[in-house]
């Protein structure tokens, strides 16, 4: 058996000894037990299909299994336990910081089959779900009773609610109404040992410590998510949707700048630059005006006469602001097809580029212009192509680097980017990660934002949770993710240093 | 051992310098497009999602993996409905790329001889229009001589092995009149000035499954002012080759029909298959400029229609005749994902008086007929057959519309398992040209 590992150079291929494979083996053959056979997947060549998620890191699970219910998840812990291998969960794998990358030849527990609705409860507003449940499904399933999950990550079409927990997943809509933890009551989990367990719970009447707020963004560190009870919302009653184009990205800005001050709270906020437009193009055809270097997306939400009211401040602000075109849509259709091309937008710098390196930091809303500057500048300075779409509302800057993955003087130049990126934005007085979770992207800039004594506090968290006997090793579930690697605390890591992945086989073992 | 087949593989996919890299790498792992394939769906496996089939093109044309029966098992279980492609943010051209991989596949691919000999003769059935009409023959006796009854009700099915079993409720009905083309020219229903002259092709499968759609068609067509007709020698239009990677053939087929349909200078070329349209419409992607078809063949795609849009396009006569019935209206992949037309067949249903148009939910998932699918994966096209027919149950539609006979053959069977299954009342399936037909008078 032949294992590949992408992120060297040379395709350095490495072979399994056969005490190993026969181990595989048999773990391959418990797990089928569990799951049945066709839900594990182990053939080297299936096995690429799961070396990636929405990110540019790569690495090779050991296996992947997809339990069917929380009592399979909770055997399959087990069964990793005889074997002594750590798990990596994974949900749609639409992670944009490698979160579902599968370092230290881990095993895969992929919950896509676990996508029931299994209550939806009108009166206290709330419905249970499986981690598995594509965002956007569980607001389709419930729309005619005129409710909504607000979490609207832009990959909502395809990205599970389980992630959407993990990650601590924001969207446009987020801006005015909270990221996911402000949506989830509780959830159920599977412990390292394979207990399954509640945290949280329907009503807000429990005591103790909030284990449900530390455990979401956890990024899969802490365990694996079963099943979620989250809160819904009442879809509002009036909903307008403007856009306005802009010659000139600063027009933009100081339009989001005085919208805010007017007073307003937005439903969403949304900017793009010219180069997101040129790659929105030729896919959706929006036919943004001539000139265009900024267009921003608003939406204002709430009873009709106040709807009213706003959009038309709004549009007033745009206007004083130079504005060179601005288009309403008051019904349906017309809104879906605003958002198309925002929620479009990441995946259509394929158009430009093959790959992308989407730098996910934010900085206080009056620093935007600056730093947008800045970011300019980086890309100028280092000859790198950089696209901006981003939730101007809450200044979380969506820097996109666009690159061709498969040459390395680039891939070295894009990551030099988004570290001086980061950078500036950590000096604006920002964080590291608006939405997107650290994972292996950002892991070695942690050291920016946190000294020794806070990550080792978030270590012991880590243990709290994890090590439910002392032997348990506290990096059973996604490993060397997250805490800074190794004591280089200065340097900059490199993603594409040989060495980056460990590639031991035997490690596991 | 194992280097040596790695280095072929990379040769195949790379070596010849025909994989169109660009393309391949215009894919960006976003993964957008996952929710939107019925494979993934059912499985929620990566390997069976458009992501995942691209990654293996990638490991391929990287020389990471070869080219062995797993790695093709995950490409042969793709529909190439190419409902990704839809949903894809970067425009990534899925369905090009899975024809390149086929035609690499076609050339390297060992296949058992049992295999082989099947699809030889599937398509010199396709090929050869006699051959077509004998095999049609052939079912027909099996299907109205009783044998068929015997089989499915003595229970001898269950001799069957699995696929072949599933293969066998697959048998489409056919027709008892076949349709065959023959050059006659049908002329516009009224005195007025004819407004332009039409060449149809037929199709091959709708000839012996549907032809009543077709002889709806010329109907249609003669009372909106058209001269009509549908030339003897022309061919099956290739998609089902050209989707297992068949180019030659392919190319073939195109110049004969190139040549037949254009004989007599038409206004349009219109077909009444979404699939066969798909395939006319994208003759001028087989040939390259140089080639002495290429000027004709780019001719011969912009002048081709697909029945529906033409309608609305030379805005259609409006029907008179109520239908009074409830429909809706089910999309085939080739029409919405690979012909981009959605409106159109809704607008020709709605023009139609006493019919209450109904919407469906899921209406972008395919129906697992998907041309040879249902031979090649009977086990998911059964699968993905009875969620349809279920969704479409829920409508509570009387007519289920369409415009593709794969699809009407697969919707029907669909129907009559869940029949024996549930015994509820299951849905009739018809052309949306078949309805206006009809609300026509039927050439009355
Ligand atoms: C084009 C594009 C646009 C995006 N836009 C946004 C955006 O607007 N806002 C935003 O917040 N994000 C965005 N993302 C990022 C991504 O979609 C989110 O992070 C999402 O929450 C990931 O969900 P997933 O199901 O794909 O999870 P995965 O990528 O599979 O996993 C993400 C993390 O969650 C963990 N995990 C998954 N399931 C479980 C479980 N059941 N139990 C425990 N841990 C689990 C994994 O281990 C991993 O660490 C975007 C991504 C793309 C590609
Ligand atoms: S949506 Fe398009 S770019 Fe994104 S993974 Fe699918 S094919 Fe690739
Ligand atoms: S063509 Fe259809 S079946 Fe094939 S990958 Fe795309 S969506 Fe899935």
């Amino acid at each position: 058996m032949i294992i590949i590992s992408l992120n060297s150079d040379k395709n350095k291929e490495k072979t399994y000894s056969w005490l190993v494979m026969l181990k595989i083996k048999s773990l391959v053959e418990e797990l089928a037990h569990v799951v049945g056979a066709d839900n594990v997947v182990w053939e080297k060549e299936d096995l690429i299909v799961y070396e990636y998620d929405g990110s540019i890191d790569r690495s090779l699970p050991l296996a992947v299994v997809l339990p069917g219910s929380a009592a399979e998840v909770s055997k399959c812990v087990k069964i990793s336990n005889k074997y002594n291998c750590s798990i990596v969960a994974r949900g749609a794998g639409t992670g944009l910081s490698g979160g579902a990358v599968p370092l230290k030849q881990s095993l895969v527990i992929c919950l896509t089959r676990l996508k029931r609705i299994i209550e939806v409860d009108e009166k206290n507003r709330l419905s249970v779900v499986e981690p598995g449940v594509v965002n956007i499904k569980l607001s389709d399933a419930i729309k005619d009773k005129g409710l909504f999950y607000a979490p609207d990550p832009s990959s909502q079409k395809a990205c599970t609610i389980g992630g959407n927990v993990s990650e601590n997943a924001g969207g446009p809509h987020c801006f005015s109404l909270g990221v996911t933890t402000n949506h989830v009551l509780g959830m159920e989990i599977v412990l390292s040992n394979g207990e399954i367990t509640w945290i949280g719970a329907k009503s807000r009447s429990y005591t103790g410590y909030d284990l449900r707020g530390a455990f979401i963004g956890s990024e899969g560190t802490f365990g694996i998510i079963t099943k979620i009870i989250v809160r819904l919302m009442k879809i509002p009653e009036s909903v307008s949707t403007i856009l306005a184009a802009f010659k000139s990205m600063d027009d933009a800005s100081n339009t989001v700048s005085e919208v805010i001050s007017a007073g307003m709270i937005p439903a969403a906020l949304e900017m793009m630059d010219r180069i997101t437009i040129e790659a929105c193009e030729p896919v959706y055809n929006p036919k943004y005006p001539k000139g265009s270097e900024a267009v921003l997306l608003i939406e204002i939400d709430g009873i009709t006469e106040s709807v009213k009211e706003e959009i038309d401040i709004v549009k007033k602000i745009c206007t004083q602001n130079n504005s060179i075109e601005i288009r309403q849509a008051n019904n349906e259709s017309d809104r879906v097809k605003l958002w198309e091309t925002r929620k479009g937008a990441i995946g259509a710098y394929g158009t430009i580029a093959p790959t992308y390196y989407l730098v996910d930091g934010v900085v206080p809303r009056t620093k935007l212009t600056e730093v947008l500057r800045e970011v300019k500048n980086i890309g100028r300075k280092l000859e790198v192509t950089i696209g901006n779409v981003f939730h101007a509302g809450d200044g979380n800057i969506h820097p996109a680097i666009l690159f061709d993955g498969r040459k390395k003087t680039e891939v070295n130049q894009a990551i030099r980017a988004g570290g001086e990126i980061l950078e500036v934005c950590v000096k604006a007085g920002g964080a590291l990660s608006g939405e997107h979770g650290i994972g292996t992207e950002k892991q070695d800039y942690m050291r920016l934002v946190f000294n020794e004594e806070d990550l080792r506090a978030m270590k012991k968290l880590r243990a709290a949770f994890v090590q439910t006997d002392k032997n348990v090793d506290v990096e059973k579930f996604n490993p060397y993710k997250i805490f800074p690697r190794g004591s280089n605390d200065d340097e900059i890591y490199k993603l594409n240093d040989p060495e980056f992945y460990p590639t031991g086989g035997e490690e596991w073992a | 051992m194992a280097e040596s087949i790695s280095k072929k593989t990379t040769k195949a996919f790379r070596g010849n310098g025909k994989f169109p890299e660009s393309e391949l790498y215009q894919c960006v792992n976003c993964g957008f497009c996952l929710e939107s394939c019925p494979t993934y769906i059912e499985t929620g496996l990566e390997t069976e999602s458009p992501r995942g089939r691209i990654s293996l093109m990638k490991a391929a044309n990287e020389g990471r993996i070869e080219l062995t029966d797993n790695v093709i098992s995950h490409w042969d279980m793709c529909l190439q409905c190419r409902a990704c492609e839809t949903a894809c943010p970067s425009g990534v051209k899925y369905g090009f790329l899975m024809e390149n991989t086929k035609l690499i596949l076609e050339t390297s691919r060992r296949k058992t001889f049992l295999k082989s000999l099947l699809w030889y003769l599937g398509i010199l059935i396709v090929n050869k229009r006699s051959l077509l009409y004998m095999l049609g023959n052939i079912i027909k006796f099996y299907q109205k001589s009783g044998i068929q009854l015997a089989i499915r009700t003595i229970g001898l099915k269950h001799l069957l092995p699995e696929k072949l079993k599933k293969i066998e409720q697959n048998i489409p009905t056919i027709s008892t009149n076949f349709f065959h083309p023959n050059s006659k020219t049908y002329m516009p229903s009224s005195n007025a000035e004819t407004k332009g002259k039409i060449s149809i092709l037929a199709g091959c499968v709708m000839c012996i499954t549907d032809s009543q759609a077709i002889e709806s068609t010329i109907r249609v067509l003669t009372r909106n002012g058209y001269e009509v007709q549908v030339p003897k020698d022309q061919q099956c239009c290739g998609a089902l080759q050209m989707h297992s990677g068949y180019k030659n053939t392919t190319v073939e087929l195109a110049k004969k029909n190139i040549d037949v349909l254009m004989s007599n200078n038409p206004d349009f070329i219109v077909s009444c298959s979404a699939g066969c349209g798909a395939q006319l419409k994208t003759y001028d992607h087989l040939f390259e400029e140089k080639d002495d078809y290429y000027e004709k063949s780019v001719i011969f795609s912009n002048i081709t229609k697909d029945i529906h849009e033409l309608l609305v396009e030379i805005d259609f006569k409006k029907p008179v005749i109520a239908i009074d019935s409830t429909v809706t209206y089910q999309d085939p992949c080739h029409m919405v994902n690979v012909q981009k037309i959605y409106d159109s067949p809704r607008k020709i249903l709605k023009s139609i008086p006493g019919l209450n148009f109904v919407e469906t939910t899921q209406r972008d998932m395919c129906c697992g007929a998907a041309g040879t699918y249902s031979i090649t994966q009977p086990i998911m096209s059964e699968i993905l057959g009875n969620k349809k027919a279920k969704v479409l149950i829920k409508t509570k539609s009387h007519i289920i519309a369409t415009s593709n006979p794969g699809c009407a053959i697969q919707l029907r069977s669909s129907f009559e398992r869940l029949k024996t299954s549930e015994t509820q009342n299951v849905p009739e399936v018809n052309y949306v040209i078949e309805l206006l037909d009809r609300a026509y008078g039927n050439g009355e």
